[in-house]
């Protein structure tokens, strides 16, 4: 059987799309094994609440802290409806981002994360721009109260870059590859103004 | 040097789309969203049609199929592509990786001028060259078995 040309252009074009639906298929496989259980402390809110929310952050993202600084305080005005758990997603493009994730983690060991990560949004711009962040990250943790030789320690610990790859690995598997990265209730949603406008339907 | 620079194109074009199928189309939406140039409507229907029409491209580079209006498509795509990065740096937009290829690679904006305009010159060179072009395409195939 001879194929004409339309024929051959219709063969590629379905044949192209069978290949991305099952490339896709198995990566969405994936995505829904990837889900880690929760890790208190870099939560706020009531576990079972209606709205559940995750968020895949990198600390060294201007968006990400233009979000924290708006959307963290919206969502502690709707606290008993909205549990949202934070992720940490420190993009390659951003040179300390895995620095100040390890400084976040260090934090949480000493239940002190939430303070720690609005410090590192506040303070941003100024350690973005330091050669090595790590003893303005040190001054941070003193700022907020904790422990300097247990931070120190913690943030020389491989186990805490480990805690950090874990949440990287969960969000590569997830699709995420921007931050901030939402899931709303499992529905995926990519920047600020977009999970405004998602919170808004979820909270109906 | 034609043929090469045609599968070079459609390599481009096939990792891109691809990349960009493959990953949830809410991630093309947030960097076309970024460049501000559609409604949150039409950016929408674009993340999902344009990876797409990339792949398509692509593929039909690669294999010489419907070359003409192939190359027609990828001029005036690479054309528009450029007006919207140069809008975005004249209107100093903060985009700090032109999100074209998802996360397989990051680009700067005036990066990704230079790799449009090439591809928008080479799509006008196919045009002009393109019995060239023509050279181990399937187009050329069927021309032959139809004679």
């Amino acid at each position: 059987m001879k194929l004409t040309k339309v024929g051959s252009t219709i063969a590629i074009v379905l044949g192209m799309v069978v290949m991305v639906c099952g490339a896709k298929g198995v990566l969405m496989l994936q995505a829904s094994e990837a889900k880690r259980p929760v890790v208190l402390g870099k939560t706020f809110g009531v576990v079972n609440a209606p709205v559940k929310i995750e968020e895949f952050t990198d600390f060294q993202c201007p968006a990400c802290a233009a979000a924290s600084m708006v959307l963290h305080e919206e969502i502690k005005k709707e606290s008993s409806k909205i549990f949202l758990e934070l992720k940490y997603f420190p993009l390659a493009m951003h040179a300390h981002a895995r620095r100040a994730a390890v400084a976040a983690q260090c934090a949480l060991a000493q239940n002190k994360f939430w303070p720690m990560q609005d410090m590192l949004f506040r303070t941003q711009k100024v350690w973005s721009l330091a050669k090595d962040p790590t003893d303005y990250f040190l001054s941070l943790a003193r700022g907020v109260g904790l422990d300097d030789k247990k931070m120190m320690r913690c943030m020389s610990d491989q186990a805490t870059e480990l805690k950090i790859e874990e949440d990287v690995k969960e969000g590569n598997s997830r699709g995420v590859n921007a931050t901030p990265t939402f899931f709303v209730n499992g529905k995926m949603v990519v920047g600020a103004p977009n999970f405004q406008a998602a919170l808004k339907d979820a909270l109906k | 040097m034609l043929f090469v620079l045609r599968l070079v194109i459609a390599l481009i074009f096939i990792v891109s789309g691809f990349e960009k199928l493959i990953s949830p189309s809410e991630n093309f939406l947030y960097v076309l969203q970024a460049y501000a140039v559609f409604p949150d409507v039409l950016a929408g229907i674009v993340a999902v049609v344009f990876p797409w029409i990339e792949l398509v491209i692509g593929l039909f580079l690669a294999l010489g199929l419907w070359l003409r209006p192939t190359v027609l498509i990828l001029a005036c795509m690479s054309g528009s592509l450029i007006m919207v990065v140069i809008q975005a740096i004249i209107r100093k937009l903060p985009i700090d990786s032109c999100g074209c290829f998802g996360n397989l690679v990051h680009l700067p904006l005036h990066g990704v001028i230079i790799l449009d305009v090439t591809i928008f010159l080479s799509a006008m060179l196919f045009l002009q060259n393109i019995s060239a072009v023509r050279r181990f395409s399937l187009d050329q195939f069927y021309d032959k078995t139809s004679v």
